[in-house]
């Protein structure tokens, strides 16, 4: 291998990955240097327990941007799907239900009590929120426009947007305008009269943030996921093999076409003469020449570990800094010995994303108390039971469950390490109230905190964005000022991940769009 | 007499006594004070233009201790302060002071100061501002350590010609070779008196730092050896005219420091404040290095100069103009100069401004009645006032 390449990716994310595709297809010699032994990142399969494997990261695929495939030249159809167009049942404490399909006509499929009326709640709120999410969708896939820029393209993105908006009637745009910067608990409140449908649109709107329902920006949130989901035609899906397969299948699609990848390799600096990038230097020393670097890397330990403080501005420190990227979300796997007891009677709830939220309320206590870094004794859950669909994933007769929980500190107030096994077991003891009998079905556990998901999948934080999203950090000022289009203060660093528009998700949106900026950039 | 020193006490005011309180208290005949940085300095003890002319003449003191004095040590200091400020800091020497500017990342001046080096580890950042946050922020990945030393070093200026033979009748043997921009400590009492040839007079004369409880034995040191010296005690209005002479620039009256800007390109860059030369391309990374890259390509927007003015009426926040019709510039600072016997002033001229054939328009008022004068006037050097004294080794003997 020659240490010379048109382009290093530093990471081989998802979002490195497809970079690496689109730019190895226009030409480039690429290099993709991965700190771990897999590719994927956050989007991988592992063995947490002999024989029981996990997507150890995101463990559902519901937003990949379709023109990605194409774009990569990976066959959808040739990535084999354990289940499409997965279903959501919402239950709360009294096994009272909801079950519902997600992507586009999002419909009540069956529900414990919901009147005729209330099902058709359902469905009008999806469609009103269509036309809005559209308008974000269509963002998604633009490199934002920069301010004083000035350049021809950008000038279209802003226009383009305006005009979206101005192509609203008047209604819906005074209807955008009002709900935009809103809280997803007040809308919720006025779209809905069944508890778990507001729960349900609740909990979507605050996956992988800090923010409980309450908190203004959840509005736009739950838009942004919504408008991702909804132009998936798979729905929620999983590829066969976990989400691993997925990743493995872009890094495949790009080692034919020449890109180099290679896995334990930890970019340590990144090496700049006079601003200009010049390659990069691995943690056992070994250099790589590029005039390009992208990195899939999360900006704070690109900009003030790899490229180092000593390299950029007092400013731009100052607001890489402050980003604010602590996890919020912990992740727990478990063997079970034997399938559980349906909630609702039914084996196909296991076949579902389940999502544990009675009411909004609920759903705002728990949020309460990551402020004070702490995790909540009333948790709610998204849970899914991969090896449900994909038997490949457990031993015979044996599942692996999949536990996401919200609100859950990166560092809890008296350390993770005094708190772990409590917070573990308390845990099980929540879930055991939700599928008697779990506790004694468990073979193993894992339990991955924030903390823990920084140090084994190299982000700073461990949040699921790469840092928190919002409307302030929303387009051109993802990550933040400055570092909009994907550029850096520094000549030919580029970043791709997660912390870029439009944020993260298996969506590959920030890999497609960074591609393309270097691609036109000299 | 109101006991006015006890009423300065911290908690029962809101400004700070400096540790000369004591003494220029009882020296401030006017009874006019200003404050500085949170501390009460005198504005003018007698009258301003006696404490000019005493410096001009003889020796002024001037309490200095309100100076915001950062200290800054470790391994790592050097390469710090290199990322900091626009000039080179490797070729500074030990126990040489220098003159800095720091730069935000549009590359607009933040402010300027001066740097007292020890060692390569460690050294005293003064400025007239308090920056604390900035240098912090700007000490992320390095390892300095930064600390506020403003109340834990008394200061005092001692300049005009004869303040080189005050201190060495105060014993300070020697004195005399210090050149300028030099610092030399001294054993006084049972401490260490630091004192640099440096100040903001334009002439002869020095800056001393004592740890506070000898402050007040300092100065009646300095008063009893000036004696037969004409020593005087000045505040900052004289300060104010005896900087102007020597042509520096003042923050926040010259330049607006660029974290005190609202519309960004209000700032200035060193290239326009006429500080190219301590812009050091080739040291390497600093703050404000890309901007000044792009800014010294384009050129600079204004041009800070010195005038001269016609007459003999300070053309104070005067418009600028060329050929009496094109508005050029504006004044930021101006005097009638006692030393220069001239009227002075600095001002912003636009870059591409021709220099010739200027006109400012001076409004006076004559009992109450306005008179708006075009007065002819041309770009000089600065310093204004640059007498031979200020530099000569050894300082002369008045
Ligand atoms: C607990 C959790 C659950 C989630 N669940 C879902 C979900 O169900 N569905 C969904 O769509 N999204 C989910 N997400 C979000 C999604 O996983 C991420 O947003 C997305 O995977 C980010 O992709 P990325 O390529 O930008 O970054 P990453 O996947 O984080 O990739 C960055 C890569 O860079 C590498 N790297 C870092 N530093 C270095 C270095 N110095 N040298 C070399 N390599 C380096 C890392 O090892 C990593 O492989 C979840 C996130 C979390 C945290």
């Amino acid at each position: 291998m020659s240490n010379q390449y048109d382009i290093i990716i530093i990471g081989a994310g998802l979002n490195g990955l497809v970079c690496a595709n689109i730019l190895a297809k226009k030409g480039r010699k690429v290099l993709v240097l991965e700190a771990n032994k897999q590719v994927g990142g956050l989007a991988n399969t592992r063995e947490f327990a002999s024989g029981f494997k996990v997507s150890a990261g995101a463990h559902l695929l519901y937003g990949l941007h379709p023109d990605i495939y194409r774009l990569c030249d990976v066959q959808e159809s040739k990535i084999e799907f354990a289940d499409k167009n997965i279903s959501t049942l919402v239950i709360n404490q009294n096994k009272e239900f909801i079950n519902y399909s997600s992507g586009e006509d999002s419909q009540i499929i069956y529900s414990s009590s919901l009147s005729e009326q209330q099902n058709s709640d359902w469905s009008n709120f999806q469609n009103r929120m269509k036309t809005f999410s559209d308008i974000l969708f269509d963002l998604a896939n633009k490199t934002p426009p920069r301010l004083k820029n000035g350049s021809i393209q950008d000038y279209k993105t802003l226009f383009n947007t305006g005009l979206k908006l101005k192509r609203l009637d008047k209604q819906n745009l005074r209807q955008f305008l009002r709900i935009i910067g809103m809280n997803i608990y007040d809308l919720a409140d006025e779209s809905f009269t069944d508890n778990l449908q507001k729960a349900a649109i609740c909990f979507e709107s605050a996956l992988g943030t800090r923010l409980g329902p309450r908190a203004p920006n959840t509005v736009y949130n739950w838009l942004n996921r919504y408008s991702i989901i909804n132009r998936q035609p798979a729905g929620l899906s999983v590829p066969r093999g976990g989400i691993g397969s997925l990743s493995q299948a872009f890094a495949n699609a790009a080692l034919i076409k020449g890109v180099d990848i290679s896995v334990s390799s930890r970019v340590e600096k990144i090496l700049i003469a006079d601003n200009q990038v010049k390659g990069v230097q691995l943690s056992g020393g070994e250099k790589f020449a590029a005039r390009q670097v992208i990195s899939n890397a999360d900006i704070k330990k690109t900009m003030l570990s790899m490229v180092g403080p000593e390299n950029i501005d007092t400013d731009v420190v100052r607001r890489v800094s402050y980003i604010p990227m602590q996890g919020t979300t912990a992740k727990m796997h478990l063997a079970l010995n034997q399938l559980l007891e349906p909630i609702t009677h039914n084996v196909s709830d296991f076949q579902s994303r389940i999502i544990y939220a009675p009411d909004a309320d609920f759903i705002e206590r728990a949020s309460n108390s990551i402020k004070y870094n702490q995790y909540t004794h009333e948790p709610t859950f998204e849970i899914t039971f991969p090896s449900v669909q994909d038997s490949s994933l457990a031993p015979a007769g044996k599942h692996v469950m999949s536990v996401l929980i919200p609100y859950v500190p990166y560092e809890h107030k008296e350390g993770w390490a005094q708190r772990k096994e409590r917070f573990e077991n308390h845990i099980i003891e929540q879930l055991e109230y939700i599928f008697p009998g779990i506790h004694a079905a468990i073979e193993h556990v894992e339990t991955l905190t924030p903390a823990d998901i920084e140090r084994q999948f190299n982000i700073t934080g461990g949040h699921w964005h790469h840092g928190e999203i919002g409307l302030e950090r929303f387009m051109m000022l993802r990550p933040t000022a400055g570092f909009a289009q994907y550029k850096t203060p520094i000549d030919g660093l580029f970043l791709c991940g997660a912390d870029c528009h439009p944020g993260g998700d298996l969506s590959g949106a920030p890999g497609m769009n960074a591609a393309n900026t270097v691609l036109q950039s000299k | 007499m109101i006991n006015f020193s006890r009423s300065l006490e911290p908690n029962n005011t809101m400004v700070i006594p400096t540790p000369f309180h004591e003494r220029s208290f009882a020296a401030n005949r006017r009874g006019h004070w200003t404050s500085w940085a949170g501390y009460t300095i005198a504005d003018e003890y007698t009258h301003a233009d006696l404490e000019y002319f005493a410096v001009r003449n003889q020796c002024g003191v001037f309490d200095l201790t309100p100076m915001i004095k950062y200290h800054i040590s470790g391994v790592d200091a050097e390469a710090y302060l290199n990322k900091l400020f626009t000039r080179d800091i490797r070729k500074i020497k030990a126990s040489q002071v220098a003159y800095v500017l720091f730069c935000n990342e549009s590359g607009y001046t933040l402010d300027d100061g001066t740097l007292f080096k020890f060692s390569n580890s460690e050294y005293i950042f003064c400025s007239q501002d308090r920056h604390l946050p900035w240098l912090l922020d700007s000490a992320i990945g390095f390892d300095v350590e930064i600390k506020d030393r403003t109340d834990k070093i008394a200061a005092l200026a001692v300049q005009g010609p004869t303040s080189a033979a005050i201190l060495k009748r105060m014993g300070l043997d020697g004195i005399e070779n210090l050149p300028p921009f030099q610092m030399q400590s001294f054993q006084y009492q049972r401490d260490d008196l630091i004192v640099s040839r440096t100040g903001f007079t334009g002439d002869l004369g020095y800056e001393l730092w004592i740890d506070p409880y000898l402050a007040i034995k300092l100065w009646d040191d300095l008063f009893t050896c000036g004696q037969n010296y004409g020593i005087e005690p000045f505040g900052s209005k004289a300060l104010e005219m005896l900087r102007i002479e020597a042509g520096f620039i003042l923050p926040h009256k010259d330049f607006l420091p660029a974290n005190h800007v609202i519309r960004v390109n209000r700032g200035r860059t060193p290239f326009e404040l006429g500080y190219g030369r301590l812009v050091d391309f080739d040291k390497g990374f600093f703050n404000g290095r890309q901007a000044l890259l792009k800014a010294q390509q384009n050129g600079p927007r204004y041009q800070l100069v010195g005038l001269e003015i016609d007459g003999n009426k300070p053309a104070y926040d005067a418009w600028i103009y060329q050929n009496k019709r094109k508005n050029v510039g504006t004044i930021t600072s101006a005097m009638w100069s006692p030393s220069c016997k001239t009227n002075i002033a600095l001002a912003w001229l636009d870059a591409n401004a021709k220099t010739d054939n200027l006109w400012v328009d001076i409004y006076t008022n004559k009992e109450l009645k306005w008179h708006k004068n075009m007065v002819s006037c041309k770009v000089v050097k600065r310093p204004f006032f640059n007498p031979a004294r200020r530099n000569a080794v050894p300082a002369l003997d008045f």
